[in-house]
């Protein structure tokens, strides 16, 4: 049995989510009726027995702290390891604000020194997938490697969905040989999922050895580079994956969970998806409530008709409204007679009386706590 | 570690007409409104009082009942002094004078009495006042039940003063519908001398009033009847559990469970949120987390992680947490739960 540790990178500012990160980062911004997306890569971890966490967070972290709290829903609150928020913060010559991923780990040094694990996993926060990292860690062990990738074979994707990560050249015996160049666009392309996997010793000598203002990205600017004098390896992940970067990818992912074979290989395979309890009282469904194909969280009060969409705990849907295509956030409240379709409605939005809000389904409209439709 | 009051929660009954729901658990466990346990109302009540150490009392094969409480942190009694702990009742090498030694080392002004298995909302802190204010030995809570139901329960029968003067159980023709909640506050100073004095007697219900609440009138000891109005449901049989069920859904005004000022809070589940297919009908009905429905249900009441497939009929039932109600069966006024061996109960 070998030793793990996890660091959890998230992402900064990302302009492509729009308001949805308006008071929040990606990390805690709500998913899939009750969680939160960090909740996917944590729960991952912690179901791979990865008990000692580093998460890197420097943009609108509170929400992301209060989510985490001490951790105990993850079983993190712990004396050995647990989780620890790595934040900026400023003190000798080369501290303060992060420049990337090889910065923070860079600035986090002595976290990863001060670990007694014999392997890190490097996770990005804003990817939707199940995986054990202990399979990456028998794949790596079996080909001897240095470090491991992993990525899956997309069939459509753009430069524009992806923009975080290069693409991977890869041979038969799954060893990286080098990046595709960012510009190149094909049908086929091999997305790494935001997962490395290397030893905790290499990756301490990487760092140090690198460090450079230049060197901002991890994978991109250190690993990469190393590629003539390390095995690195690519790890093929086959099952569903979705990295949260954009207003749309967000609504996808969303609208994917309306599946049951989906909602069984995120949530019941390999584990369960942990995240902070609501508390909420169960769903109630009133005299003419009308729910098909949809999501629903505990403490729904449901009056009116929903179809395709997903709701978070606590959500009112009046009397004769219809919500359609739509994912609604907590505590929102639809009063009687609205039409809702293809909207994302914010934590503790209203929308009142026989208003229509009609979005697309490839642009969905987003509406926040003040009332008013914004896109 | 001094607290002004403590409270014991009896745990510890098992009611035979509830058999088949009982087998391995006691009253308190028994699932309720599609999500809690009974335990959670009285557990919750005095989070929101206040009162944040609690001695819960049981007898039973209990490690459910502490796999449910876990170290308390659901009703935030998960702290360095006080907290939750699990007390023994009976059974080999039970003594009193351990519950006694419990609740010293607290060394409360009062203790408050409560019974785990019964489902209300109640803040026990005008209960508290009332028996300062009046000096009490004693003061037990009482609640308007119908009156065809009173013979049930035990009557007690107060002053305007809301001075105690008669108790009576079970009576054939009574002349008052006010009972007895097992909710009693006592001075612990009080409390302490009469549980000594039978160190052989159970920590039951049944004995708190035999053997100290009786015999404390009888000496004439000053006792108190506090007045609760609100929701409060006894669960005796299937029958009265069948009903305060259904009464979340009929008499929805009655408890209100989506109240966030009074939340009840109970262990969490790691469930998904539950999924209504495209050919899923729901009305009127209460549905947990976890479930998948691709039948029609209506006037129902579906615990956590039931599946439901399709062409399936439910109609003014409980179904209970982990059932499968396999395709095109009908159910009409079914009690279903997973017990081992499968069983079921009409009601």
């Amino acid at each position: 049995m070998h030793n793990i540790m996890g660091i959890i990178m998230t992402s900064d500012q990302n302009p492509a989510l729009k308001e949805l990160i308006e008071h929040r980062c990606t990390a805690s911004l709500p998913l899939g009726g009750k969680y939160s997306v960090i909740d996917f890569v944590l729960s991952n971890m912690v179901n791979a027995g990865i008990y000692d966490v580093g998460l890197v967070a420097q943009y609108k972290f509170r929400s992301l702290i209060h989510h985490i709290g001490s951790g105990k829903e993850w079983d993190l609150d712990r004396k050995n390891g647990g989780i620890t928020i790595l934040t900026p913060y400023l003190g000798n010559a080369h501290s303060g604000w992060y420049h990337g991923t090889a910065d923070a780990l860079h600035q986090n040094l002595s976290f990863l020194k001060n670990s007694t694990s014999d392997y890190v996993v490097i996770c990005r926060e804003n990817c939707i997938y199940k995986l054990s990292y202990t399979k990456i860690l028998d794949f790596h062990l079996a080909r001897n490697a240095d470090i491991t990738v992993a990525y899956k074979q997309m069939d459509h994707c753009t430069v524009q969905d992806f923009r975080h990560a290069p693409f991977l050249q890869i041979d038969g015996t799954h060893k990286i040989l080098g990046m595709q160049p960012k510009s190149f666009y094909s049908k086929k392309a091999n997305v790494p999922i935001g997962v490395c996997l290397l030893k905790r010793e290499l990756c301490i000598q990487l760092v140090e050895a690198c460090a450079a203002p230049g060197n901002k990205d991890m994978l991109e600017h250190i690993f990469m580079k190393k590629i003539p004098d390390l095995n690195i390896y690519a790890y093929p992940f086959k099952g569903y994956w979705k990295c949260i970067n954009t207003v749309q990818s967000y609504y996808k992912c969303n609208m994917d969970l309306l599946n049951l074979k989906r909602q069984y290989e995120l949530f019941k395979k390999d584990g369960p998806i942990y995240t902070r309890t609501d508390d909420s009282s169960p769903a109630k469904y009133c005299e003419n409530a009308d729910v098909r194909n949809s999501l629903i969280a505990g403490g729904c009060h449901i009056k009116g008709r929903v179809q395709n969409s997903i709701l978070f705990p606590g959500v009112t849907v009046g009397k004769g409204a219809v919500v359609k295509n739509s994912i609604v956030m907590h505590n929102a409240l639809i009063e009687e007679d609205v039409l809702l379709t293809n909207a994302i409605v914010d934590k503790k939005a209203s929308i009142t009386h026989r208003r229509a809000v009609k979005g697309v389904m490839s642009n969905p409209i987003l509406i926040g706590s003040e009332g008013e439709g914004r896109c | 570690m001094q607290k002004q009051v403590i409270a014991l929660m009896l745990a510890n009954k098992r009611k035979n007409e509830l058999r088949p729901l009982t087998q391995n658990i006691s009253k308190s466990l028994m699932p309720y409104g599609g999500k809690y346990r009974i335990i959670d109302f009285p557990l919750s009540n005095c989070m929101h009082s206040g009162i944040d150490t609690v001695g819960v009392i049981t007898q039973y094969p209990y490690w459910e009942l502490m796999a449910h409480i876990g170290k308390g942190e659901a009703w935030d009694m998960y702290h360095k002094s006080g907290g939750i702990t699990i007390l023994k009742g009976a059974g080999p090498g039970y003594d009193i004078r351990h519950t006694v030694r419990y609740i010293e080392q607290f060394c409360p002004q009062y203790v408050l009495i409560l019974s785990g298995d019964n489902i209300y909302k109640m803040d026990y802190t005008p209960m508290l006042h009332l028996h300062r204010q009046k000096n009490a030995d004693v003061t037990l809570s009482a609640v308007q039940v119908p009156w065809d139901i009173a013979s049930q329960f035990r009557i007690v029968y107060a002053d305007s003063e809301s001075n105690l003067y008669k108790i009576e159980l079970n009576p054939k023709f009574s002349e008052n519908n006010l009972a007895s909640m097992g909710v009693y506050i006592f001075k612990w100073d009080i409390l302490k001398t009469y549980l000594l004095e039978q160190p052989k007697g159970l920590f039951s219900p049944y004995c708190i009033e035999q053997n100290i609440l009786y015999p404390m009138l009888h000496n004439g000891q000053k006792a108190c009847v506090y007045r609760f109005k609100g929701y409060w449901a006894d669960i005796t049989s299937i029958q009265s559990f069948w009903k305060a069920n259904m009464d979340l859904l009929k008499r929805e005004w009655a408890l209100d469970m989506h109240d966030k000022d009074w939340r009840i809070y109970t262990g969490s589940s790691e469930l998904f949120v539950h999924y209504a297919s495209p050919t899923a009908r729901i009305k009127r009905s209460i549905v947990g987390e976890g479930c998948i429905i691709h039948g029609k249900i209506t006037d129902s009441i579906l615990f956590p992680g039931v599946t439901v497939e399709k062409g399936a009929v439910i109609e003014d039932s409980i179904v209970m947490s982990g059932c499968r109600i396999g395709k095109n069966s009908v159910l009409r006024n079914v009690c279903c739960a997973k017990i081992q061996p499968w069983k079921s109960i009409v009601p």
